[in-house]
């Protein structure tokens, strides 16, 4: 249908079909072999995977929904915890039903979650005899491996793709998985060939750039479950307390592996100043220096491509720093002093929490002395109001006594505690040099 | 035989004329046989006699269709005893009644403008003042420009700090030729830009001051400050200019006008204070070296210092156990 459709297009372009052409004969030639074993592993999979659904109680219909898989005998299922944060945080207001292969729909009760790596581990009612064996992660990139999802709540779907690895730049390590992940296979799990599962479906960047939770994780998670859940179930108020300790006990942890190693540097005009903290920091550059321009810049954001999901509009757990050199050439003190606060003035935009997540900022600056030069320092933090102990913050600073040089750096934490977030700030200052060869 | 002199009061208010009369009776109306003729429409055509009655006058209405009101009773009258002083209205025209006793205010003396006032009126300074203010405003323009500018756009720039000073002395040579009788346009043009030429000056001045003391509480209170006496000391000239107002009621209108604006930016920033902003709010000023004036602190005592931002009012509100 959609091929003929493509093709009785009136505009579409030669390109367009040569390539359409080309991509459907290589995968007609190449697949068959392959085909046979998503079947096979499709026909006795397939039992154990189910859709999950939050069923708002106002209206008795689902809010979103996601899949999931059943990977022990006792009848544990496994998911995503952004497929159930909303019945997690408003059990009042959601419940999560599963819906299975020959369409018995089941609730099921969350036993425990992991924020961090994004897992749930839920139970039905009614327990099944099929599951799927965790398997071992050592695969090596290049292998072909299988996720099974409800993309869009079209029905269940076996995805060939490959395994590429754990992704690099990345604190929670994801297994970097090539093969069309979509809205709704959330919680589904990857198999290898045997049919074990080795990853659990999360994310996708789109265009075959798709994200699983490696199944170590998941095992981690099954290990903590109580043998018996709470008969009264987990009331939202202990779930806070429970993603609270999460979070605090990660960031711990994180800033301490932050804290640690001796940080590499980055010059940034005649600024040195922290480079890649860790392997997880990728940083980027640029530069300008325009011929009718009276200054000229270098800029450079690092930053880790991890964030926590906590609720829908409310993530933490990334850091962000960047650095701005700003130069004249031939623009006076005062009129470098504009152009250089107008680059001061405009933070980072905080698009992670929303009002009913954290409070507004608080804000304190003052002239310190980093590295024996004047910088001004302005420093801000927000409180979470669920989880009390932790912060977002913004540290900015300014070198203020050159009348045509400056460098501006900021640093943004978010989901972190006082105590780590001083640390953190500390460290960070106190790594600030200059070059002193070009000073006056 | 008394003569009795009738003030004509526009319904407006401001004076019309002023009648004497020497006789025994004074008949008053629309009609052309009256001893004092009204344009009124709703005046009766013979409305009011008054007559010298045991050595007072006696005011009475013989029309009866619209009444009489006194002033003193402010009630419909037919009949009434008038004192110096007095006021009727008939129909929608006021009448006053004056003995030539009746005391009169001490004269106001001529003032001659403040030799300030005088000064910058003179067309030589008015034209100096405008040119050097223009030049002001062109090297502000200057200093806020990043790029580079040929002077005449820079000049193009100023021209609107020029065009609301012109139009603010308009304004107020408006009032002054309405109640003074005097334009004076001169030297409200020249007061006009001699004030924005000291507010900019301010407004930089509690910039530097915010920004070399750390704070943005200095910054406002400063420009509050500063603008507010100048604002105040500016409308005062512009008034004094413009109108008979006297210099207490000068200072309290204009005091009050500035204080009135202070209050509402208060409370307007009081509520909205509490306004979710996911951005943080800092005081992002910057200024050259040369204003930096306070010792720098060290890395550990500013961390030390600012450790006040972690601390939250306690409101967070614990959610019902369900």
């Amino acid at each position: 249908m959609k091929r003929e459709k493509f093709i009785s297009g009136k505009f579409l372009l030669l390109v367009g079909v040569l390539g359409i052409a080309a991509a459907l004969s290589a995968a007609a030639a190449g697949a068959q072999s392959m085909t046979d074993e998503a079947q096979s592993i499709y026909e006795s999979s397939h039992p154990s995977v189910v859709q999950i659904q939050v069923i708002d109680l106002a209206t008795g219909k689902k809010t979103s929904i996601g899949s999931g898989f059943q990977f022990t005998p006792e009848g544990h299922m496994a998911t995503n915890f952004h497929v159930v944060a909303e019945a997690v945080h408003s059990p009042q207001r959601f419940r999560v039903e599963s819906v299975r292969h020959d369409g018995v729909t089941d609730p099921v009760d969350v036993l425990d979650i992991d924020v961090i790596h994004d897992l749930a581990v839920i139970r039905g009612h009614e327990s099944q005899p099929t599951y799927l064996p965790l398997g071992r992660p050592d695969l090596s990139k290049g292998t072909r491996i299988f996720s099974m999802g409800n993309p869009f709540d079209l029905g269940m779907s076996i995805v060939e793709g490959i395994y590429n690895g754990l992704m690099e730049d990345s604190l929670y390590k994801k297994i970097l998985f090539s093969g069309s992940i979509n809205p709704g296979m959330s919680g589904g799990p990857a198999l290898n060939k045997a049919g074990e599962v080795i990853g659990i479906n999360v994310s996708t960047a789109g265009n075959e750039v798709s994200f699983l939770v490696p199944v170590e994780h998941l095992a981690q998670l099954r290990a903590r479950v109580p043998a018996a859940p709470d008969p009264l179930g987990m009331p939202g108020t202990r779930w806070k307390k429970r993603i609270g300790e999460q979070l605090t006990e990660n960031q711990d942890q994180y800033v301490k592996r932050l804290l640690e190693p001796d940080w590499n540097t980055l010059e940034v005009g005649e600024a040195k100043v922290p480079g890649e903290l860790l392997n997880v920091f990728k940083c980027w550059g640029k530069s300008e220096d325009k011929e009718k321009d009276l200054y000229n810049y270098a800029y450079i954001n690092c930053s880790t491509s991890d964030t926590i999901f906590l609720s829908p509009g409310f993530s933490t757990g990334s850091i962000v720093y960047k650095y701005f050199w700003l130069a004249s050439k031939g623009l006076n003190p005062v009129q470098f002093y504009n152009l250089y606060e107008n680059h001061f003035r405009v933070p980072n935009p905080y698009e992670n929490a929303g009002e009913e997540d954290v409070t507004n900022f608080n804000c304190d600056n003052d002239f310190v002395d980093i590295g024996g030069r004047d910088t001004k320092v302005l420093w801000c933090a927000r409180q979470y109001k669920k989880f009390p102990g932790l912060y977002d913050i913004n540290l900015s600073l300014a070198l203020v006594d050159r009348n045509d040089r400056g460098l501006l750096a900021e640093v943004v934490a978010l989901g972190i505690s006082k105590a780590n977030a001083i640390e953190f700030a500390r460290k960070f200052l106190k790594e600030i040099q200059w070059q002193s060869s070009s000073l006056k | 035989m008394a003569k009795l002199i009738i003030e004509i009061i526009h319904p407006l208010r401001f004076l019309r004329e002023y009648r004497t009369f020497d006789a025994p009776q004074i008949r008053i109306g629309r009609g052309y046989d009256n001893d004092l003729i009204l344009g009124d429409p709703h005046v009766s055509p013979a409305h009011l006699v008054v007559r010298n009655e045991e050595g007072g006058w006696v005011v009475e209405d013989i029309g009866g269709e619209n009444g009489m009101y006194v002033r003193k009773f402010s009630k419909v009258a037919e009949r009434a005893r008038l004192d110096s002083g007095d006021e009727i209205i008939i129909g929608r025209t006021r009448l006053r009644f004056f003995s030539p006793e009746h005391p009169v205010a001490a004269t106001k003396l001529l003032v001659p403008a403040h030799p300030f006032f005088q000064r910058i009126e003179k067309p030589v300074n008015a034209w100096s003042i405008l040119l050097v203010c223009a030049m002001i405003f062109t090297a502000h323009v200057y200093m806020t420009s990043i790029e580079d500018v040929s002077i005449l756009k820079l000049a193009s720039g100023s021209l609107g700090f020029l065009f609301a000073a012109f139009a603010w002395a308009g304004a107020w040579a408006f009032i002054g030729r309405m109640i003074q009788h005097k334009t004076q346009f001169a030297a409200q043009l020249s007061l006009v830009l001699l004030f924005l030429v000291a507010g900019l000056m301010s407004v930089n001045v509690s910039e530097y001051a915010g920004y070399s003391f750390n704070s943005v509480v200095v910054e406002i209170m400063f420009a509050a400050a500063l603008l507010g006496v100048l604002g105040t000391a500016f409308l005062a000239g512009n008034m004094t200019l413009a109108t008979n107002v006297s210099l207490r009621k000068r200072i309290a209108v204009c005091s009050s006008i500035f204080l009135g604006i202070i209050a509402i930016l208060t409370l307007l920033y009081y509520s909205f204070k509490d306004e979710f902003n996911p951005n943080p709010m800092y005081f992002s000023t910057l200024k050259p070296p040369f204003a930096k004036v306070l010792p720098d602190r060290s890395i550990d005592r500013f961390l030390t210092e600012t450790a006040g931002i972690f601390d939250f009012p306690d409101k967070i509100k614990k959610p019902a156990a369900n």
